[in-house]
């Protein structure tokens, strides 16, 4: 990938999940310990989903949880983390879910070429299939990079 | 010119990434149209004659008279082609 919106030290496989919310503040806790976002950014992306719904679920097995760029960003970045039990979040066709992929953006508009990079990644069956069955957090970068 | 408005609710993640896929699409079409993606509390139906948004934002935007494309998997692009294609060849 071109632009390095994926952070390495951000990348989690097989985490282990009590439900959405707890898949949600794992995968967002990532950002803090990167510090990408303030912590307060994880509360928003909960208080989100309960809000507006499961819209979150953007594909088959695939949640992008997120927030605005005012709740607490201090880069854009993303942390992609694989369940080792999928959870579901209440969406009528794509639960469950095993890819959690957060997304923080920094403002409305300079991501957006590293979104549809992403969105390429995600759109992959093939990319999405491997990174779910990787065993580590290198063989989810090495598929990322290729 | 054709005024597309993508929706999701923060307008910054599934909005954009809806924006994104329509603007290639459209580039490939040679189709001439402006995309603007927004969030669901800030939506105005009367500034688009196109709607892209997830089925439950879309229930939610029920005073519009423009056609609501529902995307429900947002990676799927040839879905979203598709719908866009058979939409505008609609209004035109």
């Amino acid at each position: 990938m071109k632009f390095d919106l994926i952070k390495e030290n951000c990348i989690r496989v097989n985490v282990s999940a009590e439900g959405w919310e707890d898949a949600v503040t794992k995968a967002g806790n990532l950002l803090v310990e990167a510090d990408i976002v303030v912590e307060r950014y994880i509360k928003k992306m909960i208080s989100n989903i309960k809000e507006m719904g499961p819209y979150l679920v953007i594909a088959p097995g695939i949640a992008m949880p997120h927030a605005r760029p005012e709740d607490g960003v201090n880069e854009s970045g993303v942390s992609l983390m694989t369940l080792e039990k999928p959870v579901r979040f209440g969406h009528e066709i794509n639960d469950p879910v095993s890819l959690i992929v957060t997304l923080a953006a920094k403002d409305t508009t300079s991501h957006i070429e590293a979104l549809a990079e992403l969105m390429d990644l995600l759109g992959d069956q093939n990319k999405v299939e491997k990174m779910l069955n990787s065993k580590s957090e290198a063989e989810i970068i090495e598929i990322i990079r290729n | 010119m054709l005024r597309i408005l993508t929706v999701c609710g923060a307008g910054v993640g599934s909005s954009m990434m809806l924006k994104v896929f329509t603007q290639q699409i459209l580039k490939q079409e040679q189709i001439e149209a402006s995309v603007n993606a927004t969030d669901i509390s800030s939506v105005d139906p009367k500034s688009a004659d196109i709607i892209i948004t997830t089925s439950d934002f879309a229930n939610v935007i029920r005073n519009s008279t423009c056609p609501i494309i529902r995307i429900d998997n947002l990676t799927d692009k040839v879905n979203l082609k598709n719908q866009l294609l058979e939409t505008i060849s609609k209004i035109k």
